[in-house]
């Protein structure tokens, strides 16, 4: 027991340790990517339909200073007021269903990241605020006690008003950059590395009709299709988790939903992509994370598993309530030891199991004299993932006789001067030549 | 493995039928988990179904699915034309891809009865099934128990350890912790092997199990765990899988009562004696034996032991058809 008498041992963090410690491992692009998550929740609010036509974010990089401006409805007072700034996601706090930033960290993370001071503007139906803040005097700022305050200010701020919608949005600016970030901000692969990161994470926004840019340049979007004819169907299935098994509640449900296929051979592109509350966090997975390296790596061979550039498999998790998603806080991947992820990846194994095996019997086929699954490949045609229907398994064409390849490889390895001497005896310029003329020569004396 | 049914006559194989008598006579316990007639038998018959022919005859499974890993049309006429009952249904295909395609709401048996050494296909297949089975299912694994010679052929290669080779199979975040190359001999990589397989069985498991509420968390006790011999060295292991309110229906199984029940690392090793038919039926005459019995049957005392821990469950073979 506590002695009343003793001092009490103050373990609060300073803020340098805090502003440290999420910044860190965390990377630029996720960071920024982590600020267009909170613009498109603001969309999800003001568009619960999911039509998101005529909205859009705008980002600008320049060696000074960074911009995100939205007109996806803006941060309502009382939520500034209450929550968004607050580090951590506060008990009560209002939740948009289905929404992407729910970890309480991501904007703040970012504005630490990027510089030393920032500026957020922000019109809403009902407000219009505006909070500026200077980091380093914000890390000296203490009470009359000496204690560290933890606090914002709004530096100017209107409520009970009424905007229309046009008005509404949010800029937010960070200026001065920390001289890193100005660096990158000044290479022209940054920007494409973020385009690229946006253009991946976001795909299913931009398809609803939100229009994302970076220095002025619009993102384009490709939503991710598979293959599909009469014989050649991928796989769908859909499983619901419950969080907490012991303690059901529908609103903290997790439903996946797996495709498995294939697509065009680009080994790049092929692997697990992984899409929560349709925010992609995980790309053309081929690692454990995903079971790729234990499916694949059955046989070990040099061969670089180019029959598998045609796999790709979408693992797609939504849930009301973003925190049930196994997702990490940067949303850069999985939290794999999610349970919820663990299961559906069993799955996710037997459904990719399908499809491999179909890619080995296509790549079996490539030696023979058949073009059977060659064909239906062939005459397949991509289709967006929505548009496929169920399928436990997936279906190609089976049963039917295969002729086995008609020649194989084989080579030797013997010493230099046998293989002259062999040369010279065949009277062929090559080794490779007088390996095979050594084996018709054993042919054509042993075989009947 | 494709194909071995084309190398292996099933039928002259004394210690897995010995092996499948003694499953019949376990697998009869499980009615206090439902209708026997209503479960369903998965299994890899090859052309001969000697387990399916078995088992219905014993235990009247109607809904029966062989796996064949045969995927030529010509060929897989041969296993549709050899089909002993219309309740035994074929699915061609690994069984990684054909157990996917099978509904899992029935109460199974499944014995994936590989020819082929224990690999990371044979654990995935493992944990689908454990993920999918309901309660009351079966789960029986049959598996090579030996680690290929590391003598290479051309001598050029550096042969493989033992433990590298078994890395090679399973995985290196399979292979228990500490295991030496030295561990990797004769009958201990059968026991190696088992302990593989019920890590593997508790580790889905505890994935499947977080999605469970209490009182409906699966539970999986190992009942057997053969070892034989009829060429390569083999090992089964398997047992049950259950909901953990449903152990006193475990209970009222009584499989504990078969003298061939192994719930942990002992094996129980089906040795088959060999003797002639006479002497079978001299020692029949005489069962039980007493003591002074084995002194008047001029035969090893060991070959007698083994008749009459086997002689329920024994094979005879006999040429017919015309030879």
């Amino acid at each position: 027991m506590a002695n009343p008498a003793f001092p009490v041992i103050d373990v609060s963090p300073t803020k340098e340790f805090f502003i440290s410690v999420i910044t860190r491992d965390v990377t630029l692009a996720d960071a920024i990517n982590d600020l267009v998550d909170n613009c498109i929740d603001g969309a999800r609010r003001l568009r619960p339909d999911g039509n998101y036509q005529g909205l859009t974010i705008e980002m600008e990089l320049t060696d000074t200073q960074f911009t995100i401006m939205d007109n996806c409805g803006g941060i309502p007072y009382d939520v500034a007021y209450q929550y968004a700034f607050k580090f951590g996601r506060a008990a009560g706090a209002p939740s948009t269903d289905g929404s992407i930033g729910k970890f309480g960290v991501g904007m703040k993370r970012a504005l630490f990241k990027m510089g030393s001071a920032f500026e957020l503007q922000s019109t809403s139906e009902n407000s219009k605020f505006k909070v500026n803040v200077d980091v380093e005097k914000w890390k000296r700022l203490t009470d009359i006690d000496g204690k560290d305050l933890w606090e914002f200010e709004f530096s100017e701020l209107t409520t009970g008003a009424s905007f229309p919608e046009d008005e509404r949005g949010t800029i937010l600016t960070v200026y001065p950059l920390h001289s890193a970030i100005s660096e990158e901000f000044k290479l022209n692969t940054f920007a494409n590395r973020l385009a690229d990161s946006l253009q991946s994470s976001h795909e299913q926004s931009m398809e609803n009709g939100l229009e994302i840019s970076v220095n002025e340049i619009q993102l384009k979007h490709r939503l991710a299709t598979l293959l599909v004819s009469d014989q050649v169907r991928p796989l769908k299935i859909s499983l619901n988790y419950p969080l907490d098994p012991d303690h059901p509640d529908p609103a903290k449900d997790v439903t996946a939903t797996i495709y498995a296929g294939i697509s065009e051979p680009n080994l790049a592109a092929s692997g697990w992509y992984v899409i929560c509350n349709g925010r992609q966090v995980l790309r053309s997975d081929k690692s454990r994370v995903t079971g790729w390296d234990e499916t694949t790596n059955e046989v070990r061979t040099p061969k670089a598993h180019y029959q598998f550039s045609r796999f790709r498999g979408y693992v797609f998790f939504e849930s009301k309530d973003a925190e049930s998603l196994p997702w990490n806080t940067s949303k850069s991947g999985v939290s794999s030891e999610s349970r919820i992820y663990q299961s559906a990846k069993i799955e996710m194994i037997a459904a990719m199991r399908q499809v491999i095996d179909f890619l080995n019997k296509l790549d079996t086929e490539s030696d023979s004299e058949d073009t059977l699954l060659q064909a239906a490949v062939e005459k397949s045609k991509p289709a967006k993932l929505f548009s496929i229907a169920p399928s436990i398994s997936f279906v190609f064409p089976t049963g039917t006789p295969t002729s086995q390849p008609k020649s194989t490889r084989l080579s030797f390895i013997k010493p230099v001067d046998d293989v002259n001497f062999a040369k010279e005896f065949f009277e062929v310029s090559t080794a490779a030549l007088a390996g095979g003329k050594a084996f018709e020569y054993f042919l054509a004396r042993e075989k009947d | 493995m494709a194909g071995s049914y084309q190398r292996i006559d099933y039928r002259l194989r004394p210690a897995k039928s010995v092996e499948r008598k003694m499953l019949a006579d376990a697998f009869r316990k499980l009615s206090e988990f439902g209708r026997l007639d209503a479960y369903r038998y998965i299994g890899f018959g090859s052309l001969y179904f000697m387990d399916f022919v078995l088992f219905h005859k014993l235990l009247g499974f109607k809904s029966m699915v062989s796996i064949e890993n045969e995927e030529d049309a010509t060929k897989q006429r041969r296993f549709d034309y050899n089909l002993p009952y219309k309740h035994v249904k074929m699915e061609f295909g690994s069984s990684s891809t054909v157990l996917p395609r099978l509904p899992w709401d029935v109460r199974s048996i499944v014995w994936l009865d590989y020819d082929g050494r224990l690999n990371r296909s044979v654990l995935q297949d493992i944990a689908y099934v454990v993920s999918k089975a309901v309660s009351g299912s079966m789960l029986l694994i049959s598996a090579n128990a030996s680690l290929p010679s590391s003598q290479t052929e051309d001598g050029q290669t550096a042969s493989r350890k033992p433990l590298d080779q078994l890395e090679a199979q399973i995985g290196l975040e399979k292979i228990p912790a500490g295991l030496q190359d030295s561990d990797l001999a004769g009958w201990n990589v059968a026991k190696i092997l088992r302990s593989v397989i019920d890590s593997e069985i508790a580790d889905t498991l505890v994935t499947v199990n977080r999605t469970r509420s209490a009182g409906a968390k699966l539970v999986y006790r190992q009942l057997f765990n053969f070892h034989y011999q009829d060429g390569a060295r083999m090992l089964t292991v398997g047992g049950i899988l259950y909901d953990e309110g449903q152990e006193a229906n475990l209970a009222k199984c009584g499989f504990n009562q078969l003298d061939f029940f192994r719930d942990g690392d002992m094996p129980y090793k089906i040795e088959t004696p060999l003797l002639t038919y006479k002497e079978m039926r001299r020692i029949d005459t005489l069962i039980p034996l007493e003591a002074h019995d084995f002194a008047n049957i001029p035969i090893p005392e060991s070959e007698i032991q083994k008749y009459i821990d086997f002689y329920r469950y024994l094979p005879h073979f006999a040429e017919t058809e015309g030879q």
